[in-house]
Protein backbone atom coordinates (compact mmCIF):
# COMPACT_ATOMS: atom_id res chain seq x y z
CA UNK A 1 0.00 0.00 0.00
CA UNK A 2 1.39 3.44 -0.89
CA UNK A 3 2.68 5.44 2.09
CA UNK A 4 0.40 8.43 1.44
CA UNK A 5 -2.66 6.17 1.43
CA UNK A 6 -1.54 4.33 4.59
CA UNK A 7 -1.06 7.72 6.30
CA UNK A 8 -4.53 8.87 5.16
CA UNK A 9 -6.17 5.70 6.50
CA UNK A 10 -4.27 5.83 9.82
CA UNK A 11 -5.21 9.49 10.33
CA UNK A 12 -8.83 8.84 9.33
CA UNK A 13 -9.22 5.93 11.77
CA UNK A 14 -8.21 8.25 14.60
CA UNK A 15 -10.87 10.88 13.85
CA UNK A 16 -12.95 9.95 16.95
CA UNK A 17 -9.95 11.07 19.02
CA UNK A 18 -9.95 14.49 17.33
CA UNK A 19 -13.71 14.65 17.94
CA UNK A 20 -13.17 13.77 21.58
CA UNK A 21 -10.54 16.52 21.84
CA UNK A 22 -12.87 19.01 20.11
CA UNK A 23 -15.48 18.32 22.80
CA UNK A 24 -12.97 19.51 25.40
CA UNK A 25 -12.14 22.83 23.71
CA UNK A 26 -14.11 25.47 25.69
CA UNK A 27 -14.97 27.59 22.63
CA UNK A 28 -16.45 24.53 20.84
CA UNK A 29 -18.54 23.26 23.79
CA UNK A 30 -22.16 22.66 22.77
CA UNK A 31 -21.41 23.54 19.11
CA UNK A 32 -21.68 20.12 17.49
CA UNK A 33 -21.17 21.23 13.89
CA UNK A 34 -18.03 23.21 14.77
CA UNK A 35 -16.66 20.26 16.74
CA UNK A 36 -16.95 18.12 13.63
CA UNK A 37 -15.44 20.81 11.42
CA UNK A 38 -12.47 20.99 13.82
CA UNK A 39 -11.92 17.23 13.59
CA UNK A 40 -12.20 17.27 9.78
CA UNK A 41 -9.66 20.07 9.48
CA UNK A 42 -7.41 18.15 11.90
CA UNK A 43 -7.54 15.11 9.58
CA UNK A 44 -6.55 17.05 6.49
CA UNK A 45 -3.95 19.08 8.39
CA UNK A 46 -2.33 15.96 9.84
CA UNK A 47 -2.22 14.27 6.43
CA UNK A 48 -0.57 17.30 4.81
CA UNK A 49 1.92 17.44 7.72
CA UNK A 50 2.71 13.72 7.34
CA UNK A 51 3.20 14.12 3.57
CA UNK A 52 5.52 17.10 4.03
CA UNK A 53 7.53 15.74 6.97
CA UNK A 54 7.96 12.04 6.14
CA UNK A 55 9.29 11.05 2.69
CA UNK A 56 7.67 7.61 3.04
CA UNK A 57 4.25 9.31 3.16
CA UNK A 58 4.92 11.44 0.10
CA UNK A 59 2.55 10.50 -2.80
CA UNK A 60 4.18 9.38 -6.06
CA UNK A 61 2.19 11.44 -8.44
CA UNK A 62 -1.08 13.28 -8.71
CA UNK A 63 -3.27 10.16 -8.91
CA UNK A 64 -1.89 8.65 -5.71
CA UNK A 65 -2.46 11.93 -3.84
CA UNK A 66 -6.03 12.04 -5.20
CA UNK A 67 -6.75 8.46 -4.12
CA UNK A 68 -5.32 9.16 -0.63
CA UNK A 69 -7.46 12.28 -0.27
CA UNK A 70 -10.51 10.34 -1.52
CA UNK A 71 -9.91 7.72 1.19
CA UNK A 72 -9.58 10.45 3.81
CA UNK A 73 -12.70 12.26 2.58
CA UNK A 74 -14.72 9.02 2.47
CA UNK A 75 -13.86 8.31 6.06
CA UNK A 76 -14.78 11.87 7.09
CA UNK A 77 -18.15 11.46 5.30
CA UNK A 78 -18.87 8.21 7.18
CA UNK A 79 -18.03 9.86 10.50
CA UNK A 80 -20.13 12.89 9.50
CA UNK A 81 -23.13 10.64 8.96
CA UNK A 82 -22.63 8.97 12.36
CA UNK A 83 -22.00 12.32 14.06
CA UNK A 84 -25.15 13.77 12.52
CA UNK A 85 -27.13 10.80 13.75
CA UNK A 86 -25.81 11.03 17.31
CA UNK A 87 -25.89 14.80 17.63
CA UNK A 88 -28.98 15.67 15.56
CA UNK A 89 -31.01 12.46 15.27
CA UNK A 90 -34.72 13.12 15.67
CA UNK A 91 -35.56 9.52 16.65
CA UNK A 92 -32.61 9.43 19.05
CA UNK A 93 -33.92 12.67 20.59
CA UNK A 94 -37.27 10.97 21.28
CA UNK A 95 -35.54 7.92 22.84
CA UNK A 96 -33.48 10.19 25.11
CA UNK A 97 -36.59 12.12 26.12
CA UNK A 98 -38.18 8.82 27.22
CA UNK A 99 -34.95 7.82 28.99
CA UNK A 100 -34.80 11.08 30.92
CA UNK A 101 -38.33 10.63 32.23
CA UNK A 102 -38.96 8.60 35.39
CA UNK A 103 -42.38 7.48 34.14
CA UNK A 104 -43.98 6.62 30.77
CA UNK A 105 -44.93 9.68 28.73
CA UNK A 106 -47.88 10.49 26.52
CA UNK A 107 -47.20 11.61 22.93
CA UNK A 108 -47.92 15.20 23.92
CA UNK A 109 -45.54 15.02 26.90
CA UNK A 110 -42.76 13.62 24.70
CA UNK A 111 -43.35 16.47 22.23
CA UNK A 112 -43.22 19.06 25.03
CA UNK A 113 -40.16 17.60 26.77
CA UNK A 114 -38.22 17.00 23.53
CA UNK A 115 -34.65 18.34 23.56
CA UNK A 116 -34.56 19.17 27.25
CA UNK A 117 -37.94 20.92 27.28
CA UNK A 118 -37.53 22.95 24.09
CA UNK A 119 -40.33 20.93 22.49
CA UNK A 120 -40.96 19.80 18.94
CA UNK A 121 -41.43 23.39 17.79
CA UNK A 122 -37.69 23.73 18.23
CA UNK A 123 -37.16 21.47 15.20
CA UNK A 124 -39.28 23.74 13.04
CA UNK A 125 -37.64 26.89 14.40
CA UNK A 126 -34.20 25.37 13.81
CA UNK A 127 -35.07 24.41 10.23
CA UNK A 128 -36.78 27.72 9.57
CA UNK A 129 -33.76 29.64 10.87
CA UNK A 130 -31.60 27.80 8.34
CA UNK A 131 -34.05 28.41 5.48
CA UNK A 132 -34.39 32.11 6.42
CA UNK A 133 -30.62 32.56 6.72
CA UNK A 134 -30.15 30.98 3.29
CA UNK A 135 -32.79 33.29 1.78
CA UNK A 136 -35.05 30.41 0.69
CA UNK A 137 -38.14 31.63 2.58
CA UNK A 138 -39.21 34.74 4.48
CA UNK A 139 -41.67 35.36 7.32
CA UNK A 140 -44.59 37.65 6.59
CA UNK A 141 -46.51 38.10 9.85
CA UNK A 142 -47.91 34.62 10.59
CA UNK A 143 -47.14 33.27 7.12
CA UNK A 144 -44.20 31.52 5.53
CA UNK A 145 -43.40 32.78 2.02
CA UNK A 146 -41.18 31.11 -0.58
CA UNK A 147 -38.73 33.63 -2.02
CA UNK A 148 -38.94 34.15 -5.79
CA UNK A 149 -35.25 33.93 -6.65
CA UNK A 150 -33.33 31.53 -4.47
CA UNK A 151 -36.26 29.63 -2.94
CA UNK A 152 -38.00 29.01 -6.26
CA UNK A 153 -34.66 28.11 -7.89
CA UNK A 154 -33.80 25.53 -5.24
CA UNK A 155 -37.30 24.02 -5.52
CA UNK A 156 -36.83 23.69 -9.28
CA UNK A 157 -33.49 21.88 -8.83
CA UNK A 158 -34.99 19.69 -6.09
CA UNK A 159 -37.91 18.67 -8.30
CA UNK A 160 -35.61 17.90 -11.24
CA UNK A 161 -33.49 15.68 -8.96
CA UNK A 162 -36.56 13.91 -7.54
CA UNK A 163 -37.96 13.29 -11.03
CA UNK A 164 -34.60 12.10 -12.40
CA UNK A 165 -34.08 9.67 -9.56
CA UNK A 166 -37.65 8.46 -9.61
CA UNK A 167 -38.27 9.15 -5.92
CA UNK A 168 -41.96 8.96 -5.06
CA UNK A 169 -42.10 10.73 -1.75
CA UNK A 170 -39.51 12.54 0.35
CA UNK A 171 -39.20 14.08 3.81
CA UNK B 1 -3.73 4.69 -10.09
CA UNK B 2 -4.96 7.16 -12.76
CA UNK B 3 -6.95 4.38 -14.37
CA UNK B 4 -8.49 3.30 -11.07
CA UNK B 5 -10.04 6.76 -10.61
CA UNK B 6 -11.51 6.54 -14.11
CA UNK B 7 -12.76 2.99 -13.41
CA UNK B 8 -14.31 4.12 -10.14
CA UNK B 9 -16.03 7.06 -11.79
CA UNK B 10 -17.33 4.98 -14.68
CA UNK B 11 -18.78 2.38 -12.31
CA UNK B 12 -20.30 5.18 -10.25
CA UNK B 13 -22.12 6.40 -13.39
CA UNK B 14 -23.39 2.84 -13.90
CA UNK B 15 -24.62 2.95 -10.29
CA UNK B 16 -26.50 6.23 -10.80
CA UNK B 17 -28.19 4.78 -13.89
CA UNK B 18 -29.01 1.59 -11.97
CA UNK B 19 -30.55 3.44 -9.01
CA UNK B 20 -32.76 5.49 -11.38
CA UNK B 21 -34.10 2.21 -12.81
CA UNK B 22 -34.39 0.41 -9.44
CA UNK B 23 -36.41 3.23 -7.84
CA UNK B 24 -38.82 3.20 -10.77
CA UNK B 25 -39.22 -0.59 -10.90
CA UNK B 26 -39.33 -1.43 -7.17
CA UNK B 27 -41.68 1.29 -5.97
CA UNK B 28 -42.46 -0.41 -2.65
CA UNK B 29 -38.84 -0.76 -1.55
CA UNK B 30 -37.45 1.74 0.98
CA UNK B 31 -35.33 4.14 -1.20
CA UNK B 32 -32.43 4.32 1.28
CA UNK B 33 -32.24 0.53 1.35
CA UNK B 34 -32.46 0.35 -2.45
CA UNK B 35 -29.65 2.90 -2.82
CA UNK B 36 -27.35 0.96 -0.49
CA UNK B 37 -28.06 -2.52 -1.87
CA UNK B 38 -27.74 -1.27 -5.47
CA UNK B 39 -24.34 0.29 -4.63
CA UNK B 40 -23.06 -3.08 -3.36
CA UNK B 41 -24.46 -5.07 -6.30
CA UNK B 42 -23.12 -2.60 -8.89
CA UNK B 43 -19.71 -2.73 -7.19
CA UNK B 44 -19.43 -6.50 -7.51
CA UNK B 45 -20.88 -6.61 -11.04
CA UNK B 46 -18.67 -3.84 -12.42
CA UNK B 47 -15.53 -5.08 -10.60
CA UNK B 48 -16.11 -8.56 -12.07
CA UNK B 49 -16.68 -7.06 -15.53
CA UNK B 50 -13.43 -5.08 -15.27
CA UNK B 51 -11.52 -8.19 -14.19
CA UNK B 52 -13.01 -10.26 -17.03
CA UNK B 53 -12.17 -7.48 -19.51
CA UNK B 54 -8.57 -8.22 -18.51
CA UNK B 55 -7.15 -4.71 -18.43
CA UNK B 56 -4.81 -3.54 -15.66
CA UNK B 57 -6.89 -2.78 -12.56
CA UNK B 58 -5.70 -1.38 -9.25
CA UNK B 59 -8.26 -2.97 -6.95
CA UNK B 60 -7.56 -0.77 -3.92
CA UNK B 61 -7.66 2.40 -5.99
CA UNK B 62 -10.88 1.25 -7.66
CA UNK B 63 -12.56 0.45 -4.32
CA UNK B 64 -11.55 3.83 -2.86
CA UNK B 65 -12.60 5.93 -5.87
CA UNK B 66 -15.90 4.07 -6.37
CA UNK B 67 -16.59 4.25 -2.62
CA UNK B 68 -15.84 7.97 -2.55
CA UNK B 69 -18.17 8.85 -5.44
CA UNK B 70 -20.94 6.61 -4.07
CA UNK B 71 -20.63 8.12 -0.58
CA UNK B 72 -20.87 11.65 -1.99
CA UNK B 73 -23.96 10.58 -3.96
CA UNK B 74 -25.54 8.91 -0.92
CA UNK B 75 -25.03 12.06 1.16
CA UNK B 76 -26.86 14.12 -1.48
CA UNK B 77 -29.47 11.38 -1.91
CA UNK B 78 -30.09 11.28 1.84
CA UNK B 79 -30.48 15.07 1.92
CA UNK B 80 -32.99 14.94 -0.94
CA UNK B 81 -34.88 11.98 0.41
CA UNK B 82 -35.03 13.00 4.07
CA UNK B 83 -35.11 16.79 3.93
CA UNK B 84 -38.27 18.22 5.45
CA UNK B 85 -37.09 21.74 4.57
CA UNK B 86 -36.96 20.93 0.85
CA UNK B 87 -40.39 19.34 1.01
CA UNK B 88 -41.87 22.34 2.79
CA UNK B 89 -40.44 24.61 0.10
CA UNK B 90 -41.67 22.35 -2.68
CA UNK B 91 -45.19 22.31 -1.24
CA UNK B 92 -45.10 26.09 -0.76
CA UNK B 93 -44.26 26.48 -4.46
CA UNK B 94 -47.41 24.53 -5.36
CA UNK B 95 -49.74 26.96 -3.56
CA UNK B 96 -51.06 29.82 -5.76
CA UNK B 97 -49.63 32.54 -3.50
CA UNK B 98 -46.40 30.60 -2.64
CA UNK B 99 -47.26 31.11 1.02
CA UNK B 100 -48.84 29.25 3.91
CA UNK B 101 -49.72 29.92 7.55
CA UNK B 102 -46.69 29.08 9.69
CA UNK B 103 -48.65 27.16 12.36
CA UNK B 104 -50.23 24.95 9.68
CA UNK B 105 -46.79 24.08 8.32
CA UNK B 106 -45.59 23.14 11.81
CA UNK B 107 -48.70 21.08 12.49
CA UNK B 108 -48.50 19.20 9.19
CA UNK B 109 -44.80 18.49 8.80
CA UNK B 110 -43.46 18.34 12.34
CA UNK B 111 -46.33 17.33 14.59
CA UNK B 112 -48.35 15.14 12.25
CA UNK B 113 -46.06 13.51 9.65
CA UNK B 114 -42.52 13.62 10.96
CA UNK B 115 -43.20 13.05 14.67
CA UNK B 116 -45.78 10.32 14.14
CA UNK B 117 -43.57 8.46 11.66
CA UNK B 118 -40.67 8.53 14.16
CA UNK B 119 -42.89 7.20 16.94
CA UNK B 120 -44.07 4.46 14.60
CA UNK B 121 -40.43 3.51 13.83
CA UNK B 122 -39.60 3.35 17.54
CA UNK B 123 -42.62 1.16 18.28
CA UNK B 124 -42.11 -1.06 15.23
CA UNK B 125 -38.48 -1.73 16.15
CA UNK B 126 -39.41 -2.69 19.70
CA UNK B 127 -37.57 0.23 21.31
CA UNK B 128 -40.69 1.39 23.16
CA UNK B 129 -44.11 -0.02 24.00
CA UNK B 130 -47.48 1.61 24.33
CA UNK B 131 -49.03 1.37 27.82
CA UNK B 132 -52.58 2.65 27.40
CA UNK B 133 -51.98 6.16 26.03
CA UNK B 134 -48.37 6.38 27.20
CA UNK B 135 -45.03 5.23 25.84
CA UNK B 136 -42.26 3.53 27.81
CA UNK B 137 -38.85 2.27 26.71
CA UNK B 138 -38.39 -1.47 26.41
CA UNK B 139 -35.20 -2.97 27.94
CA UNK B 140 -33.67 -2.93 24.44
CA UNK B 141 -34.70 0.68 23.88
CA UNK B 142 -33.33 1.64 27.28
CA UNK B 143 -29.95 0.02 26.67
CA UNK B 144 -29.65 1.68 23.24
CA UNK B 145 -30.63 5.06 24.72
CA UNK B 146 -28.12 4.62 27.57
CA UNK B 147 -25.42 3.70 25.06
CA UNK B 148 -26.18 6.80 22.95
CA UNK B 149 -26.17 9.00 26.03
CA UNK B 150 -22.75 7.72 27.09
CA UNK B 151 -21.37 8.29 23.56
CA UNK B 152 -22.78 11.82 23.62
CA UNK B 153 -21.22 12.40 27.04
CA UNK B 154 -17.83 11.08 25.89
CA UNK B 155 -17.79 13.37 22.86
CA UNK B 156 -19.14 16.41 24.69
CA UNK B 157 -22.42 16.54 22.76
CA UNK B 158 -24.65 18.66 24.95
CA UNK B 159 -27.71 19.29 22.82
CA UNK B 160 -29.01 16.58 20.56
CA UNK B 161 -32.13 16.27 18.44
Amino acid sequence: MPGSLAAALAIAVLQPIYLWMAGRVPILKGRNALQFLFSGIACVGLWITAVLLFPVCSPRGYAEATISLMALASSVLVYLELWGLISRGYTIGILLTLLNSVEPLSEREIANQYRGGKGLDWIMEHRLAGMLAAGMVRRDADRLVLTRGRGAGVVKLYEIAIRTLGLQRTG
Amino acid sequence: MELSIAHGFFCFLVYVAAICVVLRVYKNVEPAQAALVTAIIVFFVTATALLIAGGPINVLGFIISYGFFVLCFLMAFGALYKSISLRIMSDLSKTPSKTEVYDQVVARYIAAESYQSRLAVILKNGLAVRMKDRLALTPRGRSIALCIRSVQKAFGIQNSG
